[in-house]
């Protein structure tokens, strides 16, 4: 049936609904098409397994029996469980140790890109580390920190100071894993902040220093204002990033030493594929979630994501 | 006070000049306007000036300060943008203050000022909106007034009517024009539009390729431009150009068009009777060309043949576009005109206002 039969055949205008004739008439008929194998992909691979995960909560699931309804049980105990919280006060601490001195060298090589070079070779080399894989990155860095034979604490005790315990420390494994991850992310970020930067019109500046702006005013009162959107989405996308940390604590410290990197996806993983309580794992999952959605809805207000300047 | 000297200013990108050896004393209080087509210069000129630029060579003096290293905060200017170059995120309020809270200027003499400014310019109901609440022309006046809350030595413009549409134009220059009167500082405007520059400047100074064409007041680059090129650009529509030789004929010295022969009158003839013989080209405006039935009196008439290949018509006047002897020109005559197109007409040139260039130098001779 061409288009024009379609549209001019007065049966069809006057038997359907106005929602199927916005919804499903040819034209919308070929756009569900183009949009068909991101839409699989999505209910495949997430939004069934979410769904899945979520009534896998409510159950006692442990892969060997069938799973049998127990309500909010999982959600009790989790409430009541010293290992969850440990695991949200870490996970808590990491996001603490590794957004803030991320985002900041992040802004600030931007700024230096901006102001020094264009350079795209240097580009290049900024983004690198992003292009590892995260396992080579952490089996990378779990060398490097090693105690005896890695490279850091060769030039260490070469210098005449005592070793740094690095990842085998409970005080300093957290913020090790961070320095990881900051140097594995730092490029990325600052070359999204340096397309950010590109945004704003030269001549804010000019006027800025005609009106008397030192660098560093032109920066607080100039710049960054106007880069409140790239870092919305920056801030936004890196916290849910790091909250869900897993890949550099499974290579490294597995969780040790003594719970001090214990993060809410290690438990997860413990709690699912170690010892099978897939009720229990998915409820953490469900509040991992939950938590996530809050900590960006606040965000966002904070920020005002949704204005423009 | 605030006048401004350039003095053997150059400004070099690599091999090009962008700006070639330029020579200018603004008296305080003037309104002076650069003026000329992209490329020329002038927007480099007053960027130098302003200190967003480097001098490559040469010095330039506000007041009797040399600024060539000053920094453009402590130069005591203000610009206003092509773009106007308001700050987003801040209430036009806060974009007027900006410059004086920087100086650490007190809260009270700020808000006076704003206040001030907002009213000269009749923005005072826009104080607390941001930017992208407003029109093209409302924010061209919060331009203007962060500008005019520094009191500053001179006022820069930076091509300041280019985003507003024709009709908003024509109001601001006036604007502009009473803005400069009642606050008695120097003016430094750039444009490429002449019409700007006619009606606004004290002074006008007309560039081209970097280099400073003529300086002078509007009346007398539209009375005698210096060469070929001023005299095209000043003036609307622009003068007709025609390559011409000087003849002797019976004594006397005639302008010879091939299609026209015009007699040189008296007062011109000493100065081109050295020129007899040769090739010239002469200049006449359009509204110095008139329809033999409604030439206005006093007029030293010398006549073209030509025929009327387009006719405009303006309302107050009709614009002839003819054809002598193959090239074409305009006149701006009497909308009684009965001319129409394919019409011959024997068109009467005004002898007492015309231009003479040499023709390689081509440089006015008078």
């Amino acid at each position: 049936m061409s288009i024009k039969t379609a549209t001019m055949q007065p049966g069809y205008s006057q038997t359907q609904p106005a929602w199927v004739k916005r919804w499903f008439n040819p034209e919308a008929l070929t756009a569900w098409l183009f949009l068909l194998p991101s839409l699989v992909g999505f209910g495949v691979f997430y939004a069934v397994p979410a769904i899945r995960g979520l009534t896998v909560s409510f159950t006692n699931w442990d892969m060997l029996q069938a799973p049998q309804f127990v309500g909010l049980q999982n959600y009790a105990r989790l409430i009541q469980d010293p290992d969850f919280w440990n695991a949200l006060k870490v996970t808590s601490l990491y996001v603490l140790w590794n957004i803030p001195i991320q985002t900041v060298i992040a802004i600030l090589l931007a700024v230096l890109m901006d102001r020094l070079t264009h350079s795209s070779i240097l580009r290049g080399i900024l983004v690198l580390p992003w292009l590892m894989p995260n396992v080579v990155v952490a089996l990378l860095w779990l060398w490097l920190m090693d105690p005896t034979l890695g490279f850091i604490n060769v030039v260490v005790k070469g210098m005449g100071f005592q070793t740094i315990p690095f990842l085998g420390s409970p005080d300093l494994a957290i913020p090790s894993i961070a320095l990881i991850n900051i140097w594995r992310h730092m490029g990325y970020t600052a070359l999204l902040i340096f397309a950010g930067l590109q945004t704003i019109d030269r001549s804010l500046y000019e006027a800025g220093g005609v009106d008397g702006a030192s660098e560093f005013q032109m920066f607080w009162g100039i710049t960054l204002p106007l880069l409140r959107p790239v870092l919305v989405f920056v801030l936004v996308t890196s916290i849910i990033g790091s909250f869900q940390i897993f890949d550099t604590v499974a290579i490294t410290t597995k969780g040790g030493p003594v719970s001090a990197t214990k993060v809410i996806n290690w438990l997860i993983y413990e709690h699912a594929f170690v010892r099978f309580n897939m009720g229990y794992a998915t409820a953490i999952s469900v509040v991992l979630f939950l938590i996530l959605v809050v900590v960006s809805f606040i965000q966002m207000r904070l920020m005002r994501a949704g204005e423009v300047d | 006070m605030a006048s401004v000297k350039y003095e053997h200013v150059f400004k070099r990108y690599g091999e090009v000049i962008a700006v070639n050896d330029f020579n200018i004393d603004v008296a305080d209080k003037e309104f002076l306007v650069f003026v000329g087509p992209s490329g020329c210069g002038k927007s480099t000129s007053l960027r130098m000036l302003a200190g967003l630029e480097e001098i490559s060579e040469g010095n330039i003096y506000i007041g009797d300060r040399l600024v060539n290293d000053v920094a453009p905060k402590d130069r005591d200017i203000a610009m206003v943008f092509q773009s106007y170059a308001l700050y987003p995120h801040m209430s036009v309020y806060e974009n007027m203050a900006f410059g004086l809270k920087l100086r650490k200027t007190p809260k009270a003499e700020i808000d006076r000022r704003v206040k001030e400014a907002a009213q000269i310019l009749g923005i005072e109901q826009l104080l607390g909106r941001k930017p992208k609440q407003l029109s093209g022309g409302q924010r061209q006046r919060v331009a203007v007034g962060r500008a005019i809350v520094r009191e500053p030595k001179v006022f820069l413009l930076d091509e300041p009517l280019s985003n507003l549409d024709a009709k908003l134009r024509v109001q601001t220059r006036a604007e502009i024009s009473k803005l400069h009167l009642r606050l008695g500082t120097t003016f430094i405007y750039v444009t490429h539009d002449q019409t700007e520059a006619m009606t606004m400047g004290t002074r006008i100074a007309v560039m081209k390729d970097g280099i400073l064409h003529q300086i002078d007041t509007p009346q007398t680059l539209y009375d005698r431009p210096a060469n070929v090129f001023v005299a095209g650009f000043i003036g609307s529509p622009a003068m007709n150009f025609f390559d011409v030789r000087l003849t002797t004929s019976d004594g006397k010295l005639v302008i010879d068009g091939g299609s026209f022969h015009l007699d040189v009158p008296t007062d011109r003839l000493k100065a081109l009777q050295p020129y007899a013989g040769k090739g010239l080209v002469l200049g006449i405006r359009p509204e110095d060309l008139h329809d033999p039935e409604f030439t206005p009196p006093g007029v030293v008439a010398g006549h073209i043949p030509s025929e009327v290949d387009v006719t405009e018509l303006m309302g107050s006047a009709v614009n002839l576009y003819l054809l002598s002897g193959g090239k074409q020109f305009v006149a701006i005559v009497d909308p009684r005109t009965r001319a129409r197109v394919g019409n011959k007409v024997d068109i009467v040139a005004n002898m007492g206002n015309f231009h003479i260039f040499d023709k390689q130098t081509e440089q006015a001779i008078r």
